[in-house]
C-alpha cells in the first residue's frame, strides 16, 4: 500500500476548505495555485476527490518529457519546470485527477485584463487562454511544505480527509 | 437560541428546517455530523435536498413558500396523534385553546398540495420530533426569517417546541443560526431602531431615564419613539422621510432586494456616508467614506449565535487613515457636542453594556481572557454562563408561561405565471462570504468561484431551455435582467432556481422583489417570480461579463484612488531590512 489522502464521504460537507488550503500552501511555495483536489458532488455523495498515486500510474507512462515521475516516497509528482503542457497525463488519468493550470500574462506584460476565447462550458482540457503556458497539476501530498503534512487534511474542518501512511517494510 | 450551539451535539433529535448549515455555517455543520455520529436522529425540511439531507434520517421535500402551512400541519399531527405533552401545556403555556382552533384545519391531507408532504411522512416526522429523547432541537435560518410570514413562521415553531415539551429543559428548544457573524452582538448592543443595549425598549420611560443618565443627556434629547428600519430606507426617502443615511459595514446596493431601484432612492439623500473597509458598489456611491478597520486590526467582543460572547485581539495596526469603528464614532458624537472620550474597547465594554444590562455584568474582559468566553445570561461575577434558556419551563413572561400563537397560511406575494413562471430563491454558498466586499479580494477564493456566478437550475427546467451546465445565461424578472452562469444542480427542486446573492454581475437582487413583512420589515428573499433563457452567443456573453466586470473594479479603483492614503511601511521596511 502507498501513502494516499482517503476521504469519508459521511463527513464531507462540501465547504471547499480543503481546496483552499491546497491552493494557499502551493502558492506560498511558488507552485501552481489550482487546487490539486477536486469536490465531488452528486445527489447522494459530497467528496474532495484527488490522485491515488497509483501503483501502476498512468500519468507517469505517457509522460514524454518525465516530468512526471514516481518518487522513492511512492508519491506520484509532477516537475512544473519540465511539464510541457502536453495534457497526456490529464487524458491518461482515470480519476481525472490532474489538472490544468498555467499562469496568466495579464498584468504582467502590458495586457491590462484577459479576453475569455473559450465558452464556459467547454472541457477543461480543451480550454486555452491567450499567453498562458499551461502545466499539469497534481497533487504533491504537499511535500514542499515545511511540516511535511498535506494542507487539505489539516485543515479538513470535519476530519472527514485523512492521510494513510502505509507501515515502513509495506511501502518496499 | 435557546440552546447552545455545542449542545447540539447532544440532542437525541435535530429538525434542520429551512437552514442549510453546511453553505451558511461550516462550524455548525460539523456539530450536526458529531450529533449523527452520537446516534441523534436528522431530520431535514428543505426545497432543496442539502448537504445535510443525505445523511438526514427524513428528507422531507417541502415546496417553497409553504412554512406556516407546513408548521401548521406537522403541530396538527402532533395533537391528533397524541404526541404533545399535556402536563407541560397545563403548567407552562397559556392560549391551546385559541391556537388549536386555527391548527385543528390544518390536516396532512388537506395542505399535501401545499406543503408537498406526503400525510404518511409527517406523521413518521412528528413522531421522531416529538419523542426524541432525552430532548429535540428545532434550527432554523434564512429560509424562515426571509419569507413574508417570517414571524408567523418563528411563533409556530415555538409553540411546537412547548406543546411537545421540546424546550425547557437541556439540550432541546429552538436554534435560530443567525444570518452572520455578530448579527447576535449588534442586536444585543442595541443596533437596532427599537432598543436600548440589553434589549431595553426606548419607548419605557425607565429605560429612558436610566440611558439619559448614563450618557450624561437630559432624557427629552433621547427619542421616545422607535426608530427606521433599514429595509424600509429607500421608500422613505421617496416619501421625504428621510434626507441623511449613515451607512455602515453593509452593501445594500449588493444585498437589498430590487436594487436598481434602491439606488434610483439612494440618489435622492441630501448625504450619503458610508464607512467600510473597502470600497463597494455602495460606498462608491457616498458623499463622504469614512474608511474602518477589519476583524484583524482592532479588538473588541463578538457574540455567537447562541449568546456567546468571545473577545478577540487585533493582530496588526490600522493601516492609512483608516480608524477603528468605535473611534470614528467617538469622534463624530464629540464633533456634534457630545463628548465621547473612551480609550479602548474594554472601557466601552464596562461602561455600555455590563454597567447598563444586569443579565451580562458577569462577563468581564478578564473571563473572556485568551480563549475564554461567557453565555448571557450572566448577570454575576461568579456566574457560570447560562447555555440553556427557560430550564423548568420558566419563560420571560410575565406569568413566566409561553403563549401559543397560531396564524393563518397566507401565499407568498408573487406568484409565478405564465410570463415569468420560476420561483427566484437567494441562497448563500460556502465560497464567499455575505456580499463578498471582504472574500471577493482574496484571490485563493476568486480562484474557487468567481463573476458572472452561477444561478442553480434543475435538469428537468434547464433541459427544456436547451441550457448545459457552465452555460452563460439571462435571468429576469419583473425588475431587472441579468447575466450569469447556469449550474444544473440535481440536488434542487424544479420550478426554482437559486442564486447567491453576492455576485456584482449574476446579481439576483436586480431581479428580487422588495416586498417587507409587518412586524419586522425583512424582505421577502426566498420568494419572487423569475424566466431563465440561453444566451445565443455564448461567447459574446463570456466577453460581455468579462468587460462589465473589469469596467465595475476600474470604477471602484477609481474611487478609491483619491482616499488612497499612503500606507503606514516603516514597520515592512524593518521587516527588510
Amino acid at each position: 500500500m502507498n501513502r494516499h489522502i482517503e476521504i469519508e464521504p459521511s463527513r464531507c460537507i462540501a465547504c471547499g476548505t480543503c481546496m483552499a488550503a491546497c491552493s494557499m500552501g502551493h502558492r506560498r511555495s511558488g507552485l501552481q495555485a489550482q487546487p490539486r483536489l477536486a469536490l465531488f458532488q452528486s445527489r447522494n455523495v459530497a467528496a474532495a476527490v484527488t490522485c491515488h498515486h497509483c501503483e501502476e500510474a498512468a500519468c507517469v507512462k505517457v509522460c514524454p518529457t518525465d516530468a512526471v515521475t514516481r518518487d522513492a516516497d511512492g508519491c506520484v509528482r509532477v516537475d512544473e519546470k519540465n511539464c510541457v503542457g502536453c495534457k497526456l497525463c490529464s487524458i491518461a488519468c482515470p480519476y481525472g485527477a490532474i489538472h490544468i493550470g498555467g499562469t496568466p500574462t495579464t498584468g504582467v506584460v502590458g495586457i491590462e485584463y484577459s479576453t475569455p476565447t473559450f465558452v464556459g462550458a467547454t472541457s477543461p482540457i480543451l480550454q486555452w487562454k491567450i499567453g498562458v503556458y499551461s502545466c499539469a497539476v497534481k497533487c504533491d501530498q504537499c511535500i514542499s511544505e515545511p511540516s511535511g503534512k498535506p494542507q487539505c487534511v489539516t485543515y479538513c474542518v470535519t476530519k472527514a480527509l485523512r492521510l494513510i501512511e502505509p507501515a515502513a517494510e509495506e511501502r518496499k | 437560541m435557546s440552546v447552545s450551539v455545542p449542545g447540539m451535539e447532544d440532542a437525541g433529535c435535530l429538525m434542520i428546517f429551512g437552514y442549510n448549515p453546511n453553505a451558511s455555517h461550516p462550524i455548525v455543520a460539523r456539530r450536526v455530523i458529531k450529533a449523527k455520529e452520537k446516534g441523534a436522529k436528522i431530520i431535514v425540511a428543505d426545497p432543496r435536498f442539502i448537504e445535510t439531507a443525505r445523511i438526514a434520517d427524513i428528507y422531507m421535500p417541502i415546496n417553497n413558500g409553504c412554512n406556516v402551512a407546513f408548521l401548521n400541519t406537522f403541530a396538527n399531527v402532533i395533537v391528533n396523534e397524541g404526541l404533545h405533552d399535556r402536563k407541560f401545556i397545563d403548567e407552562h403555556t397559556t392560549g391551546f385553546d385559541e391556537w388549536w382552533k386555527v391548527i385543528e384545519t390544518y390536516t396532512p391531507e388537506r395542505t399535501k398540495s401545499i406543503t408537498g408532504i406526503e400525510p404518511e411522512m409527517m406523521l413518521r416526522a412528528a413522531r421522531m420530533y416529538a419523542k426524541a429523547e432525552p430532548s429535540s432541537i428545532l434550527c432554523w435560518g434564512m429560509g424562515v426569517t426571509q419569507h413574508k410570514q417570517n414571524v408567523e413562521t418563528v411563533h409556530t415553531l415555538a409553540a411546537i417546541a412547548c406543546i411537545t415539551h421540546q424546550i425547557g429543559k437541556p439540550n432541546s428548544g429552538l436554534a435560530p443560526v443567525r444570518g452572520q457573524n455578530n448579527v447576535q452582538g449588534a442586536c444585543d448592543t442595541g443596533a437596532l431602531p427599537n432598543v436600548f443595549p440589553g434589549y431595553q425598549s426606548v419607548v419605557d420611560p425607565a429605560a429612558r431615564e436610566k440611558f439619559a443618565k448614563a450618557w450624561g443627556v437630559p432624557v427629552e434629547r433621547l427619542s421616545d419613539h422607535e426608530g427606521y428600519k433599514v429595509s424600509n430606507i429607500g421608500h422613505l426617502i421617496e416619501e421625504g422621510k428621510v434626507h441623511a443615511f449613515y451607512n455602515f459595514g453593509e452593501d445594500p446596493l449588493q444585498t437589498e432586494p430590487d436594487t436598481k431601484r434602491l439606488a434610483q432612492q439612494l440618489a435622492g439623500l441630501e448625504i450619503f456616508v458610508c464607512q467600510d473597509i473597502f470600497m463597494t458598489q455602495t460606498t462608491a456611491v457616498a458623499d463622504v467614506v469614512l474608511p474602518a478597520t477589519s476583524w484583524g486590526e482592532h479588538e473588541g467582543v463578538f457574540t455567537a449565535c447562541d449568546r456567546t460572547f468571545q473577545r478577540f485581539e487585533a493582530a496588526l495596526p490600522p493601516k492609512g487613515e483608516c480608524r477603528h469603528d468605535w473611534d470614528i464614532i467617538a469622534d463624530l458624537s464629540t464633533r456634534m457636542g457630545h463628548p465621547i472620550n473612551y480609550k479602548n474597547t474594554k472601557e466601552i465594554w464596562d461602561n455600555e453594556l455590563r454597567a447598563l444590562w444586569p443579565a451580562v455584568y458577569g462577563a468581564t474582559y478578564e473571563r473572556m481572557e485568551g480563549v475564554g468566553h461567557a453565555q448571557w445570561p450572566i448577570p454575576a461575577l461568579d456566574h457560570p454562563g447560562t447555555p440553556d434558556l427557560f430550564l423548568g419551563g420558566q419563560f420571560s413572561t410575565p406569568d413566566k408561561k409561553a403563549r401559543l400563537i397560531a396564524h393563518e397560511y397566507e401565499r407568498p406575494t408573487e406568484m409565478p405565471d405564465a410570463e415569468y413562471p420560476l420561483i427566484l430563491c437567494t441562497v448563500r454558498e460556502v465560497g464567499h462570504y455575505s456580499c463578498r466586499s471582504m472574500t471577493g479580494n482574496c484571490s485563493t477564493l476568486s480562484l474557487l468561484a468567481e463573476e458572472p456566478g452561477f444561478v442553480h437550475i434543475n435538469p428537468a427546467d434547464a433541459e427544456a431551455r436547451g441550457i448545459k451546465q457552465d452555460d452563460m445565461v439571462w435571468v429576469f424578472s419583473r425588475r431587472g435582467k441579468i447575466i450569469t452562469r447556469a449550474e444544473v444542480d440535481d440536488r434542487i427542486n424544479k420550478g426554482t432556481v437559486y442564486m447567491t446573492y453576492q455576485w456584482w454581475i449574476g446579481k439576483c437582487n436586480d431581479l428580487t422583489i422588495h416586498a417587507v413583512d409587518g412586524r419586522s420589515s425583512t424582505p421577502e428573499d426566498k420568494y419572487s417570480a423569475c424566466q431563465v433563457e440561453l444566451v445565443d452567443d455564448q461567447l459574446w456573453a463570456e466577453q460581455h461579463a468579462h468587460e462589465i466586470y473589469m469596467n465595475m473594479k476600474a470604477r471602484m479603483s477609481m474611487e478609491a484612488a483619491p482616499q488612497a492614503a499612503k500606507p503606514d511601511m516603516s514597520q515592512y521596511r524593518s521587516e527588510v531590512a
